[in-house]
């Protein structure tokens, strides 16, 4: 081949990819009529641990799980119960029981009749399954009486508030009895949700179609919803921006890019909490004082603006504002940035010279900058954070487990109900709390609302309970993180829900 | 021939059997109880240990590893710890993801290393030499993940001509398959190809220099002849032994470009148990990439007396 020719093809290339890299897709926002035929693929980054919701043991299985199984409650957006296949509930004999009334003519995906005997073996199965991973959310259920075929009571061993929203998570998704005892319930579920579960592959993917005889036909927009596990999100990010996908979670870091992309980007705070969770049977996390200390030294505002883009909520509560247990009156930065005070307490404490502790991070890459954060933010107030990188899978054993580190840089997942993250995150006898620590103050005002039946009054002890929490300095909240999806222009009635990132796919749309 | 296949074939026990030992052993030193995943996340204590005792895992490691071989010896590799799905069953329904990933980037890294690298040895220090050099240098040193993301980035999303992620099976659609495997073997087989050029180049030098192709020169043979069919073939042992060891790297290079990908194959399997501490799942992965391995260097092997009749077993 002559010089001249391999000169030629050189520059061939280089045109080539000069033209490749000066083309951008632009996409034609021009609205389009629904397609009710549409498929509509999701990309998300968490996988299924098992379809029988029974015994799934992630809250991010509730992605999977949502499409194929209807629950008794349902849970809007600003994270309230409303109804689902229950029609109404209330409380009888001063919270003695709770009344469930059903939605009629509903029916499994298999054809079995969802009325009130399939909904009281639903939950005597998920109370005594062996493995069953929301038995202890239905703790206070003791016995379950059929009224008639659309009524059921619920027992209660004392009155218990939370039940409504814990019925709207996996304890209140309904499985055809029919399929109870099917081996393969693990792999393909069988419930009465807007869609039926076709395919599933371990580690890749769920095809659902949809179930014409849904009772709110809206719910299910689309005839065909394929759930993609893609564990890397710039790889979801590319799936909807080819066209791979019609939608995905993204990170707050890739906002800007998917909307130059031309994406659709929904974000919103859930029910999530990004927090340094301290074990305070630990170190010196016992004393109030060094707990408050180490809140005044953390600039939360400065952590989501430069990590979050200033997506996400800074705040002290582990809950959003404006939610139930948001107590408005202490504010989302009652613990303000102020390393002198900091200072003061420590000093207090008798530690002027400061201390360090143990902090697990997570492996993975978007903590790191939240550890350097923290670390330089408490360096500045004489505290030493000695990190000790760990992956997911081992933070339980060795943190909750083991209890064999002082502090833990994670995010919690969240819970339908308020008081079940009061209860599980600061009263003891749980696995997320490790130490056991409390205080009587907390427990007392946590089983009040736990307990309390009346909406009104027991808002007041909810929020109550969060103030002790937040005055006590239990926890180091950093922030309640925002949750992100990207979806191609053509995709309408994608939303953030309370759950944050678990997004359901009621009323998802796809234009032609 | 069938005597020396059967006597590797034999001989391929004893070293399954150690390997199965240390794969069991490897995987028990992962940090992280799988008690805890599949207890939940509200779980009580007392619930992790009843886990524990349940799975067996509080039992002797002999008990547990002898347990564990017993199984794989009746081709039962155990059930993922999740969805109660067998291992194998897994296995298989990914197999044909990596393997036909891994074979299209072998064939594209022989396709490109062949003519180059016979181009570049008949012509030791000639522009095209260097050209390929160069190119070969290039192509070692691009990191494949960078590699795979600016070809989505140009080919997929610029330039929407091939998809960026996922994958469709060769029984679904030809061209499906085509046009997703194209991007992902490419970005595999790219260092490989680099290997095997340099590797050919070199080969191909020397034996250019050879009285043998002197020989078969002087005696009139046309030169195409010349290169391929005596100096090609004597070139071609060392790259074979190349390619063998490439062959299994380019399954270890799967995990990170079925990453990028999205491609739901054995390396996607890999790292999503071990995430989740899916033990009998990370066993069975690793054992089969490991009998794979075995069974390429038993092809590799077994391609020498194709090469090189003096290696022929008597």
């Amino acid at each position: 081949m002559s010089r001249a020719r391999i000169c030629q093809g050189l520059g061939a290339a280089l045109v080539l990819a000069c033209t490749a890299c000066g083309r951008y897709e632009q996409y034609d926002p021009v609205a389009a009529e629904t397609d009710p035929e549409a498929t509509a693929r999701f990309a998300v980054a968490t996988g299924v641990t098992r379809y029988d919701p029974h015994r799934a043991t992630s809250s991010y299985d509730n992605t999977w799980l949502f499409p194929v199984y209807d629950r008794l409650i349902h849970m809007s957006s600003a994270g309230d119960a409303v109804p689902g296949l229950a029609t109404g509930w209330h409380y009888g004999d001063d919270g003695g029981y709770l009344e469930l009334t059903l939605r009629r003519g509903v029916r499994f995906h298999d054809g079995t009749p969802l009325d009130a005997a399939a909904v009281a073996a639903n939950l005597e199965r998920a109370q005594s399954i062996p493995g069953s991973a929301v038995r202890s959310e239905l703790d206070s259920i003791e016995q379950v009486e059929i009224v008639d075929d659309h009524r059921l009571r619920l027992h209660l061993t004392h009155p218990d508030a939370a039940l409504p929203l814990i019925l709207s998570d996996r304890a209140g998704m309904m499985i055809s009895p029919a399929a109870f005892d099917d081996p393969s319930l693990d792999r393909r579920g069988v419930g009465a949700g807007p869609f039926r579960h076709l395919e599933f592959r371990l580690g890749n993917r769920a095809v659902y179609e949809r179930f014409d005889h849904y009772w709110q036909p809206a719910d299910a927009g689309v005839r065909r919803l394929e759930l993609l596990l893609v564990p890397d999100e710039t790889t979801r990010l590319n799936a909807v921006r080819s066209g791979q996908a019609e939608g995905a979670t993204i990170g707050t870091l890739q906002i800007e890019q998917a909307r130059i992309s031309g994406l659709k980007v929904q974000t919103g705070v859930g029910l999530e909490v990004s927090h340094m969770q301290l074990n305070r049977a630990r170190s010196h996390f016992g004393d109030r004082r060094v707990r408050q200390a180490i809140n005044h030294a953390i600039r939360r505002e400065a952590i989501v603006n430069a990590l979050g883009l200033g997506y996400g909520q800074p705040s002290v509560q582990p809950f959003p504002e404006g939610y139930v247990a948001f107590d408005a009156a202490l504010g989302r930065l009652h613990y303000d940035y102020d390393p002198h005070k900091a200072r003061a307490l420590l000093a207090e404490a008798g530690l002027s010279d400061g201390f360090s502790f143990e902090l697990i991070v997570p492996n993975i890459p978007a903590f790191l900058p939240l550890f350097e954060a923290i670390h330089a933010q408490l360096e500045a107030v004489d505290i030493e954070a000695r990190p000790r990188m760990l992956e997911g899978a081992q933070i339980s054993e060795r943190f909750y487990g083991a209890t064999e580190s002082d502090a833990a840089l994670v995010t919690w997942g969240g819970r339908p109900d308020p008081s079940q993250t009061l209860d599980l995150l600061y009263t003891p006898g749980s696995l997320p709390n490790p130490g056991g620590h409390s205080t009587p103050e907390v427990m007392r005002l946590t089983t009040l609302a736990r307990r309390q039946i009346d909406p009104t009054q027991r808002g007041v002890l909810l929020r109550a309970a969060t103030r002790e929490v937040t005055l006590e300095a239990l926890d180091v909240v950093l922030s309640l993180p925002s949750s992100t999806f990207a979806t191609r222009p053509n995709v309408d009635g994608m939303q953030v829900w309370a759950s944050g990132n678990k997004p359901e796919f009621r009323g998802v749309t796809v234009r032609r | 021939m069938i005597r020396f296949v059967l006597q590797r074939l034999l001989a391929l026990i004893p070293l399954l059997l150690i390997v199965s030992l240390l794969v069991f052993s490897l995987v028990l030193l992962i940090p992280g109880d799988p008690a805890f995943q599949l207890a939940g996340e509200d779980a009580t204590p007392e619930e992790v240990e009843a886990i524990r005792e349940a799975m067996g895992m509080n039992d002797p490691v002999l008990v547990r590893y002898l347990r564990w071989l017993g199984g794989v010896l009746q081709g039962d590799l155990g059930t993922s710890l999740f969805s109660d799905q067998p291992v194998l069953d897994v296995i298989v329904e990914r197999l044909p993801v990596t393997l036909s990933l891994a074979l299209t980037a072998i064939i594209f890294s022989l396709a490109i290393s062949i003519p180059a690298g016979v181009i570049a040895g008949t012509r030791p220090g000639s522009l095209a030499d260097r050209l390929v050099t160069i190119g070969s240098s290039v192509g070692l040193a691009v990191p494949n993940f960078w590699l795979g993301l600016m070809l989505i980035l140009m080919l997929a999303i610029w330039n929407p001509w091939f998809p960026a992620t996922g994958y469709t099976a060769l029984g679904d659609s030809l061209v499906g398959w085509w046009m997703h495997i194209v991007l992902p073997a490419f970005t595999l087989g790219l260092s490989a190809s680099a290997i095997l050029t340099r590797q050919l180049r070199g080969a191909m030098v020397d034996v250019m220099e050879q009285d043998y192709v002197r020989t078969a020169r002087a005696k009139g043979l046309p030169y195409r002849k010349v290169v391929t069919k005596h100096a090609l073939k004597n070139a071609a042992i060392p790259m074979v032994t190349i390619l063998g060891l490439q062959t299994n790297s380019l399954l270890g290079g799967t995990i990170i470009v079925e990453q990028i990908f999205g491609m739901p194959g054995i390396g996607q399997l890999a790292v999503s148990s071990v995430f989740t501490r899916d033990l009998p799942m990370i066993q069975g992965v690793v054992i089969m990439a490991v009998f794979v391995a075995v069974l390429v260097n038993l092809l590799v092997d077994l391609s020498y007396g194709y090469f090189n009749p003096k290696v022929r077993p008597q």
